[in-house]
């Protein structure tokens, strides 16, 4: 065969598969269309009657549900509900949607082959606190081979307040390597919230500065006041993200023991550490501050002055007077000052 | 007190709420309008003058809190009590809402129920 | 010379340019090829379920706060419209900064009149270099909104000052008269939650709003346009996006973030000295730069691409302004690869340098001369009675081929992850249109790109470093007739 002739036979090739695959995806499209359509409809007819059927006042109640793809569709307006209604009303709709099989059905998605399915039977089943649930996430915590599915299985147990064990979820989530992630901080923030005592033994364990730093901010967002000499401790810490987590954590605690650290950390070599210092200060309301957050209002980094000046204004009128003393100056300090005062809307009453 | 005859306009982006709010307070005898953003809430106000404004906060186009100020800011509909039903539950946003002019604020999750009473006593209110 | 030693400078001159035709051109099928097949693994592996609602239960707790930064010259018809619905974008905590870049219009006014403005004054941080700013607006009645004012600089200007001005530890930049989806901060964020040590940049997928329904800042429904232009241009975009930047954003070498939709570090950002002014392609340099401080500084770091659509422009619809927007866009290439050139396929640089560099090479530098002597000389060779036509012939039809199949495959991958085209028959219409841009349209644009290149050349002996003096988009000239205001 010749070159060319191998030309055209590719390129006979290539327009023939073409042809084919966007033959194939439109007739596709026809399908899904046809299907998602019915969906909606049979939806729409299902949210009307659940929505009357939650309403104590309404004594009607939804017709028996016995389809696995009528479940689902139940499982998502009720997932969708649980997160807009409280009280007796989302009471009747988790009695009603188990009712119906949700749980059950659910609970055999949880072993389905797509990936997405898992994911939203996580969801669905994150309202029902039962041994069934808890077992079929912590097996999914444990053994699902797509880590996000995994992450959100440790989040539904954390937000019962009841999260495994911490060195189950750090195996699970194949270490805490990624432990600057906003999400695996926040599901440790979860983990302190119901054993503390999990965080403090992470600290002492002498972890790398990122998960020291997470465990930091679970510890604050936990408002854990035991683990108030811990985080002094990490304010003198070598890494710098340590030292600004340390400080944010004492603001969220608001101690008056942070009073002891936050002249160090006002002084300190970093930026980060300054700013969240003078935040700290801020915070919790720390009047004894006032001199040296005066003193830090020159500091070279923009970042650093504009904390101070927040701060300044969180200590009610003795703060509010330090800024006015230092704006009549000149100078950056002075300026400043002045700019905070003008932002505020001149001197609040 | 009677209900029945009140219009109340809900306005929220989301399908559920809209539903879930007609029937609720349309069991209870009040006439239901629902509109799913921002610029027609302002459109119907305008146009039905509701005796009561249920609103969402973050909706596509106009948001709840520009559709507080817009509806605040005309004579005609300044006196039409808006009560915010919002996911939103920063301090921020309750007290920007409760200042530009909202009369009551409830975040989501909320209790129907609490929703109803706090609707009719708005409507007490203002009359 | 003679007509003898002319013709035996052509005969010798044939069979290498030949050559380097059929290589680039095999060259650039091999990328599209591998692009493919790297989009198809990264759709596969993606692992987040995206339900709009499943977005803010996961994300709204612990999402970080962004300042959406809109540039703004000669807006003042759009201008209010525009950031009404930016204040109404579904994220938990953001602010709006718009910096009116000396406009000649009433763009301030209309500003000031539509949110009822005062002056403030307020503390920023004077981090990277910009014209002077005359005054800062706000209302307490919109604790979200800020307007600059600012003398005329260019938008990589202006984008500068919003930099400065901003307090949120990220930025988004934004065109001013692009819709954005209400969910786009929330979708485009989550490389920044799962990795905010690494993460200093991501971009989301342009779309064209031509055709679509758009009512009151949003598109209420994805359509296609009904002339020919834009539809080129459809294709082009889901190509481009779909397929391009999801490989690049798998091969961890995104070079390009649309100017209409990136969200930035603002600190990385700074670091690099903001945005440059004396370029026309100022959203390619700033991810150039970063890319290469950060390999200089040796930081793990990630530029990232999020697939979903999320942000909608105008295209434009006549051919007197696309051909501005193309040999625009081909000059800011050229000017980015020559002034980083010592980054081109240089191992230092790793990934950039050899896959960024050598496909801007391939493609940006080197393609349009290439592909365009080949459409002058195989003709004309075969005209004079030097070349069989079966060659040429059986090679301009193994390209057209090789296009339609990959926008074909480009179908198929929108047609899998997102569907946002609401009937089966817009299908048929882009494959269509795949096909027919194959004559006409594709060699207008190589036409373009050398029209480009000419620019480029006689930017850099001519003009270097003078400020552009205009707006940054180029406006349809005449009113357009499209569905946006």
């Amino acid at each position: 065969m010749t070159a060319l002739a191998v030309i055209w036979l590719v390129s006979s090739a290539l327009a023939g598969a073409s042809l084919l695959f966007m033959a194939g995806l439109i007739v596709r499209r026809v399908f899904i269309d046809r299907a998602t359509a019915r969906r909606a409809a049979r939806r729409a007819e299902l949210q009307a009657l659940v929505i009357a059927a939650i309403d104590s006042a309404c004594s009607s109640s939804i017709p028996p549900v016995t389809s696995q793809d009528d479940r689902r569709i139940l499982a998502e307006i009720g997932r969708e509900l649980v997160d807009l209604v409280r009280g007796e009303d989302r009471a009747r709709l988790l009695i009603l949607m188990e009712a119906n099989g949700v749980v059950e059905t659910a609970l055999s998605d949880m072993t389905a082959g797509s990936a997405r399915r898992r994911e939203a039977a996580i969801a669905h089943l994150a309202p029902f606190n039962r041994d069934d649930v808890r077992s079929a996430l912590l097996n999914a915590l444990r053994r699902d081979p797509v880590p996000a599915v995994r992450m959100s299985a440790a989040f539904a147990l954390a937000e019962w307040g009841e999260p495994p064990p911490l060195p189950v979820i750090v195996e699970a989530l194949g270490g805490l390597d990624n432990a600057g992630s906003l999400r695996l901080r926040a599901l440790l923030a979860l983990v302190a919230a119901a054993s503390p005592l999990e965080l403090v033994e992470l600290i002492r364990s002498n972890a790398s500065p990122s998960v020291l730093a997470a465990a930091l901010h679970a510890l604050g967002q936990s408002g854990t006041l035991g683990a108030i000499d811990l985080i002094l401790e990490a304010t003198a810490h070598a890494d710098v993200t340590v030292r600004a987590e340390a400080f944010m954590a004492l603001a969220q605690l608001g101690h008056p023991d942070a009073e002891r650290a936050i002249l160090g950390g006002l002084a300190d070599t970093a930026w980060q550490v300054r700013g969240q210092a003078a935040s700290c200060a801020g915070q919790i309301g720390l009047i004894s501050a006032i001199p040296a957050l005066e003193g830090a209002l020159s500091d070279p980094q923009w970042w650093v002055r504009l904390r101070v000046c927040e701060a300044l204004g969180k200590l009610g009128t003795a703060g509010i007077d330090a800024l006015k003393r230092i704006a009549k100056g000149t100078g950056l300090a002075a300026q400043t000052a002045q700019l905070a005062l003008a932002e505020a809307g001149g001197a609040p009453s | 007190m009677a209900v029945s005859g009140k219009t109340i306009l809900v306005a929220d982006d989301n399908p559920l709420v809209t539903q879930l709010l007609a029937h609720r307070l349309g069991s209870r005898g009040f006439n239901v309008v629902a509109v799913e953003d921002g610029v027609k809430a302002v459109e119907a106000a305008h146009r039905l003058m509701p005796d009561i404004l249920v609103l969402d906060g973050m909706m596509p186009g106009l948001d709840g809190f520009a559709v507080i100020k817009t509806l605040k800011a005309d004579d005609t509909t300044a006196s039409i009590p808006i009560l915010m039903l919002s996911s939103l539950k920063g301090e921020k946003d309750i007290v920007g809402a409760l200042n530009a002019g909202a009369s009551d604020y409830l975040v989501k999750p909320f209790i129907p129920e609490e929703l109803v009473l706090r609707v009719k006593r708005l409507l007490d209110a203002s009359r | 010379m003679t007509d003898l030693t002319l013709f035996s400078i052509v005969m010798v001159l044939v069979e290498p340019v030949s050559w380097a035709v059929i290589a680039s051109g095999l060259a650039q099928n091999a990328i599209y090829t591998i692009q493919l097949l790297l989009a198809y693994r990264h759709l596969a592996r993606r692992s987040h379920f995206e339900a709009a609602d499943n977005l803010w239960r996961q994300y709204a707790e612990v999402a970080p706060p962004i300042s959406l930064l809109v540039p703004a010259y000669n807006e003042q018809a759009t201008i209010v419209e525009s950031v009404r619905s930016l204040l109404a974008l579904r994220y938990p905590h953001f602010e709006v900064i718009v910096i009116n870049d000396g406009s000649k219009d009433g763009t301030l006014d209309a500003l000031i009149t539509g949110f009822d403005l005062r002056p403030t004054r307020r503390s920023w941080d004077q981090a990277v270099p910009h014209q002077a700013v005359h005054g800062i607006y706000g209302n307490p009645a919109f604790p979200s909104l800020l307007v600059v004012d600012k003398d005329n600089g260019g938008k990589a200007d202006a984008l500068n000052a919003g930099i400065n001005i901003s307090r949120m530890p990220l930025f988004c930049a934004v065109d001013a008269d692009s819709v954005l989806e209400s969910d786009a901060l929330l979708r485009c964020v989550e490389p920044f939650v799962d990795a905010p040590e690494e993460t200093i940049a991501v971009g989301g997928t342009i779309r064209l709003a031509n055709g679509c329904t758009v009512a009151d800042g949003q598109v209420v429904r994805v359509g296609l346009p009904t002339t020919l232009l834009p539809l080129f241009q459809t294709m082009e975009y889901l190509r481009a996006f779909l397929m391009g930047r999801l490989a690049w954003s798998e091969m961890r070498a995104v070079t390009l973030i649309s100017g209409a939709f990136g969200i930035f570090r603002r600190d990385a950002a700074i670091d690099v000295n903001g945005y440059r002014h004396d370029t026309v392609g100022e959203d390619f340099e700033i991810i150039v730069k970063l890319h290469r401080a950060m390999i200089a500084a040796k930081r793990p770091y990630a530029v990232r691409f999020v697939p979903e659509p999320v942000c909608w422009t105008e295209a434009p619809s006549s051919l007197a302004v696309l051909r501005r927007q193309r040999v625009r866009w081909q000059r800011g290439a050229l000017e980015t690869f020559f002034r980083h050139r010592t980054m081109a396929l240089s191992p230092r640089y790793g990934r950039i340098g050899l896959l960024g560099f050598g496909h801007m090479l391939i493609v940006d530098v080197l393609g349009p001369p290439i592909e365009a002597l080949g459409y002058i000389l195989l003709p004309s060779l075969w005209l004079v009675g030097l070349l069989d036509s079966a060659y040429p012939l059986a090679f301009f039809a193994l390209t057209c081929v090789f296009g339609i199949f990959i926008s074909v495959s480009s179908l198929i991958l929108e047609e899998l992850e997102l569907r946002r085209f609401p009937r089966a028959r817009d299908l048929a219409i882009l494959f269509v249109i795949a096909v027919l841009e194959n004559f006409g349209y594709r060699q207008i644009n190589t036409l373009w790109r050398i029209e480009g290149w000419w620019r480029f050349l006689r930017g850099t002996r001519g003009q270097w470093g003078v400020m552009t003096r205009q707006g940054f988009t180029p406006r349809p000239a005449d009113p357009p007739s499209n569905r946006l205001d």
